[in-house]
């Protein structure tokens, strides 16, 4: 059984990408997919479609093999809570500090106001940006924000976990922190799908690739055609 | 042939008019659906978190409008007493300056301070939430944006119409008492007995009545323009001034449809 389906979908496009069309993908618990595009913007049309942030214009999707609605958007939220989704145009709010941004789900959902769980504690200092959580995202640097964003993504327990080029804003020791830690999720059955313009920086041996080329994924032996785009 | 195809033209463009007014007032009448379903069944879930920004927009919306609102009222009461006590019979100066201010300006001030305080205040903040992807962040934790942003902010808006329209006329009554004590020799006892003959308990019934529909027109349609502004900055400063305008109208017109009803 597939955690996510997606059955001949299209999707329509967005600014300078190609839109995407035929889209047939399935993901099951703790596989890695790392994605190539000819098209930024395409990657991250895929990356969102995944997330269900766009309604595909035809075709179906599939969740546990339960079929997703997009009639109505509140029949998706069940959904996009266990979707970890670290991308540029994944948001902080503005209006609140990075620490309260960190436990604003979980107090939504009935936890007490007040200081955030311990693993998002220890994650924070992991990543060491422990120090700006009483900071605002407009006052914390483009990495701090980041990884705050990575933090709160991770720590609500998604069964998949998008990412849009991890290595964005970030040192190489940052980066590799954060891949380590994408790592262990995987190892607890979270899958990864990672949009990088480069295969072989994720550990371990079992990586998928998918390359999407003029709004098309293409898998396996059709991804050899793009060696110089992976 | 240019010529002949002018009029299908004209014709074609009033009727895409027409259906695109159509389905955005149809919009604005399903969104207020769901915000009042919401009002009526509301869910545990996150009720803390809710009824405390609720608060803060009762508190933004109301408290600190206080400082706009009362002047406004004291100088709109005390000027409409001093015009009447020109054109009117002293006696009469308490049943026509309550007839004005209670029945219609009243409720049409308080909007016009709403819309220009509030509606426009949670127009930008929903478009720039919008734009910046915040409504997404909100979804992407499984939270329902409808309930978390538009709610509270359409509950602190209707609440604060209707206490802004109660300290309004009250404030407004104090400003006519003092200019009509500059103007005439009225006394407070005379005029308040004037006051108290022309307003009826219908009077404050349908004003409140006014005060919570304008709240609730208000509030829909800042937050609908909000929430469905195109995802570019520059589009913002537009939708605002244009859910402004389209506020003010639906309220004069809704004014217009109430006083029709109890009135005239």
């Amino acid at each position: 059984m597939s955690l996510v389906r997606l059955t001949d979908c299209d999707y329509a496009t967005r600014g300078t990408g190609n839109g995407l069309s035929g889209v047939s993908f399935a993901l099951s618990p703790g596989e890695v997919v790392i994605l190539a595009s000819d098209n930024g913007p395409d990657a991250r049309l895929f990356l969102r479609a995944l997330a269900s942030l766009e309604k595909p214009l035809s075709g179906r999707f599939f969740h546990w093999d339960r079929e997703l609605s997009f009639d109505d958007y509140r029949h998706l939220l069940p959904y996009k809570s266990k979707v970890g989704y670290i991308a540029a145009d994944a948001a902080l709010f503005g209006n609140r500090t990075l620490g309260e941004n960190l436990v604003f789900a979980a107090h939504y959902f009935g936890a007490p106001p007040g200081d955030p769980e311990d693993e998002i504690l220890a994650l924070c200092d992991y990543f060491g940006i422990r120090d700006k959580l009483s900071q605002r995202p407009a006052a914390a640097s483009p990495a701090e924000a980041r990884l705050a964003l990575a933090v709160r993504e991770i720590t609500k327990g998604p069964e998949i976990i998008l990412v849009d080029r991890p290595g964005q804003d970030l040192s190489r020791e940052r980066f590799e922190k954060l891949l380590e830690v994408l790592e262990q999720r995987r190892s607890r059955g979270a899958a990864l799908v990672i949009h990088q313009p480069a295969t072989d920086f994720f550990p371990g041996p079992e990586r998928r690739r998918v390359h999407i080329a003029g709004g098309r994924l293409l898998e396996g032996k059709e991804v050899e055609r793009f060696p110089d785009a992976l | 042939m240019e010529l002949a195809a002018a009029p299908g033209r004209f014709f074609g463009r009033m009727g895409r008019t027409f259906l695109e007014g159509l389905a955005h007032f149809l919009a604005l009448f399903a969104m207020a659906r769901r915000l009042l379903i919401l009002t009526l069944v509301q869910p545990r879930t996150g009720r803390r978190l809710v009824s405390r920004i609720a608060v803060e927009q009762v508190h933004f919306s109301a408290v600190q409008a206080l400082t706009v609102l009362l002047p406004t009222a004291v100088i709109v009461g005390s000027l409409l007493v001093a015009q009447f006590s020109k054109i009117a019979g002293v006696y009469d100066l308490g049943r026509v300056a309550v007839l004005l201010l209670v029945r219609e300006m009243g409720p049409v001030i308080t909007a016009l301070i709403v819309i220009l305080r509030s509606g426009i205040a949670v127009t930008v903040e929903v478009s720039y939430m919008r734009v910046l992807h915040e409504i997404e962040a909100v979804e992407m934790g499984g939270m329902d944006p409808l309930r978390l942003i538009a709610y509270p902010r359409m509950a602190g808006i209707t609440v604060a119409m209707l206490c802004l329209f109660f300290l309004f006329d009250l404030a407004a009554v104090f400003g006519g008492y003092t200019a009509n004590w500059l103007l005439t020799d009225l006394t407070l006892d005379q005029f308040m007995s004037q006051v108290g003959k022309a307003v009826t308990g219908a009077d404050i019934a349908v004003g409140a009545l006014k005060a919570l529909s304008f709240g609730i027109i208000i509030s829909v349609v800042s937050l609908y323009r909000g929430f469905t502004v195109e995802r570019r900055m520059t589009a913002i400063p537009a939708n605002c001034s244009a859910a402004a305008m389209e506020s003010m109208f639906y309220c004069l017109v809704m004014n217009i449809f109430i006083s029709s009803i109890f009135y005239l």
